[in-house]
């Protein structure tokens, strides 16, 4: 690659050195995201570990996942708020929407951290765009969520879990090939 | 550019499908539909990045110089472009640029396809540099079909070393040149009379003195012209020492990380020599450039401002390249004034400055040494440190010793990107070159070889005789001689005694 040619002096100061930055509006930091992150998964923990010493746990985790993220701890994470969803929250909670919403969130925060460097910036129209993505999703698993607070407690019932296992693992198999195939 | 054209694996994918199976077991083992629903998002990201990773595909970002704008200080501003110029390929994706500037750990800027951002850089004072390592990788904005990281080219840029104000100039006696502004010792056309006389077969008509024939020639019998010293151009060499860039914290001496863009002894010379080189060219002296490393081609001497243009471009492009063997050491033009702009961190450029103050040039050694900043951490290492700046104060003192000049290149205070922060370069110091001989000639000087004037002095960071082997830590690292500026009207105003010493030889 050829030099780019400055004809420019030098000034008269000591370069005693610091990072290329941004020079723009519009940039979020990314400890901000972070920030984000680590408080929404705290919230979504303490709505579902409610009066548990248990809850430093997934707190804890949390906030390591946020700050610095990795594919076990990020896992970790969000199978404890699902595991404790299911655990703790009674059936037909309203809260229900706003774990369905929440934890996708999440997801999305983590897997996007995962991918970027401690210190960095996003734009507004990045965070827009995820922020779209995430509502189109969101558009369609809210009407399921109300779906399932309508059907209720259906109770445990073998062939239902039979069937329901064998659609479900129908479905991981065909996504399964249809990926290796592309 | 960067262009990623593999495909990737993305943990997004895996761990959506993990929370699905996860979350709809755990429902249907426990009979609660709303614990099923939990996995609903998951089950749609899942089915979005069911498609794989995208192979093939590009993601293309671009950094280029910012006409636009000035950073408006010591740092350049870049621009990063998430797309090709004109040519939004796939929009909407999201582009991950990991930007690394020497010395520092990565940082990340997330834009959208398409948009912009400008970045601020550190330069270098002067020289080509690596400023900024970058590449990228994108994804859609429901983080499926990932393509690769992708190192790009790093961003690479040259600045010109700085022009300080114009020196004074000094020139050999033995200009050989036929048009120019220094007065040389033989006759010719030019502007200083070197004698009135009677008409002499080959004198030009024009030069009949009619004032000096009516006084001289009572009779009206003779005709008298006048004769005058032939102007000449000077002949300078710059030879540049580019096989140590001496950074000014000590503590960079020993450590193997990329260096951070600081300025240097390479630094120092770059500016110097750009300086001297300017003040030459200015009046029309021819100035050459040559590298002590002897890996590239000598500049030939010429004049000119478009030949400063060359001098600093390849001044800018001077890196530090180990000293080869060479087969015969570089020989100045006749009547040159050769310069070496060096760190003096080895006998090499003491060598040949002898050898070309032996032959008659005129020379004079630019100490390059920026300001140092003793931040060794070890005793090792301050020993170490101790050790060279002593050996390298002897091989100053020793030509100075041989009546060869040394400067200080670290001009106080101007253009150079260094600040003077040294006490030991007091008033006292710059006052005279120390070399005998050189702006120290009255009655009270002492003989050749002999410390002169007010650098031996008490105070003065020199010391003589039995004190040398007293050399302080502070005082060995600062610069030696005087400043540019000073060393150059000194090193100018001996010459033209010189000179002057020479016509009137000739003359008598």
């Amino acid at each position: 690659m050829k030099p780019q040619r400055f004809a420019r002096s030098a000034r008269s100061t000591r370069f005693a050195g610091s990072p290329a930055v941004p020079d723009r509006r519009g940039l979020i930091p990314l400890w901000m995201v972070r920030s984000a992150t680590a408080l929404l998964a705290v919230l979504l923990g303490s709505i579902a570990w409610d009066g548990s010493v248990w809850i430093v746990l997934p707190l804890v985790v949390a906030v390591g996942a946020a700050v610095l993220p990795s594919v076990g701890v990020v896992t970790l994470s969000l199978l404890l708020l699902a595991v404790a969803y299911a655990v703790n929250v009674p059936a037909g909670s309203a809260w229900l929407l706003v774990f369905v919403a929440g934890l996708h969130a999440i997801f999305v925060l983590y897997l996007l951290l995962l991918q970027l460097p401690l210190r960095g910036w996003i734009s507004t129209a990045a965070l827009r765009s995820l922020a779209l993505a995430f509502l189109r999703i969101q558009a369609v698993a809210q009407p399921v969520a109300v779906l399932a607070l309508l059907v209720g407690d259906a109770g445990s019932s073998l062939p239902a879990v039979l069937v329901g296992v064998a659609a479900l693992l129908t479905w991981a198999v065909w996504l399964v090939r249809e990926r290796a195939e592309a | 550019m960067a262009r990623a054209t593999a495909a990737v694996r993305s943990p997004v994918w895996a761990l959506a499908v993990i929370l699905v199976l996860v979350c709809a077991v755990a429902g249907l083992v426990s009979g609660r539909p709303d614990t099923v629903a939990l996995a609903a998002p998951f089950a749609f990201l899942a089915l979005a990045g069911r498609a794989g990773p995208k192979s093939g595909s590009t993601c293309a970002v671009r950094i280029v110089p910012d006409r636009s704008a000035d950073a408006g200080g010591p740092r350049l501003r870049v621009l990063l472009t998430s797309s090709e110029a004109g040519r939004a390929s796939d929009p909407g994706r999201l582009v991950v640029t990991t930007l690394a500037a020497p010395g520092f750990p990565p940082d990340a800027v997330v834009l959208l396809t398409g948009e912009e951002c400008p970045v601020l850089v550190d330069a270098p004072p002067s020289g080509e540099r690596d400023v900024l390592a970058y590449g990228a990788a994108s994804f859609t904005a429901d983080l499926a079909r990932p393509t690769p990281f992708v190192p790009a080219p790093p961003v690479r840029v040259s600045i010109l070393p700085p022009v300080g104000p114009v020196l004074a100039r000094s020139v050999s006696r033995r200009l050989v040149g036929l048009a120019g502004t220094h007065r040389s010792g033989r006759p010719g056309d030019g502007g200083e009379l070197r004698s009135v006389g009677p008409l002499q077969p080959g004198d030009q008509l024009r030069r009949i003195d009619w004032r000096a024939t009516a006084r001289r020639s009572t009779d009206q019998d003779r005709l008298m012209v006048r004769r005058t010293f032939a102007d000449a151009e000077a002949s300078v060499l710059l030879v540049v020492d580019q096989a140590h860039d001496l950074p000014s914290s000590t503590a960079h001496w020993f450590v193997a990380t990329p260096p951070r863009l600081a300025a240097g002894s390479l630094h120092v010379a770059r500016a110097a020599a750009a300086t001297v080189a300017a003040s030459y060219l200015a009046v029309g002296d021819r100035v050459g450039l040559e590298d002590l490393s002897g890996t590239r081609r000598a500049l030939r001497t010429a004049a000119g401002a478009r030949h400063l243009e060359q001098v600093r471009v390849r001044l800018a492009g001077t890196a530090v390249v180990p000293r080869r063997r060479r087969r015969r050491d570089p020989v100045p033009p006749q009547g040159a004034v050769v310069v070496v702009f060096s760190a003096f961190l080895d006998a090499e450029p003491a060598r040949l400055l002898r050898l070309w103050h032996a032959q008659g040039h005129v020379v004079a050694g630019i100490d390059c040494m920026p300001p140092l900043d003793r931040t060794e951490t070890t005793t090792a290492q301050a020993e170490a440190v101790r050790l060279t700046l002593l050996r390298r104060r002897l091989l100053l003192e020793g030509l100075q010793d041989s009546g060869i000049p040394v400067i200080a290149g670290v001009h106080p205070g101007r253009a150079s990107g260094l600040e003077d922060q040294h006490p030991a370069r007091n008033p006292a110091r710059t006052n005279g070159l120390g070399a005998p001989g050189l702006g120290t000639q009255g009655p009270e000087t002492p003989g050749p070889g002999t410390p002169s004037g007010p650098s031996s002095g008490p105070g003065s960071g020199r010391p003589s005789g039995p004190d040398r082997g007293k050399l302080s830590g502070p005082d060995l690292g600062s610069s030696f001689g005087p400043d540019l500026d000073t060393g150059f009207r000194l090193l100018a105003r001996q010459a033209a005694r010189r000179a002057g010493q020479g016509s009137g030889r000739r003359s008598s």
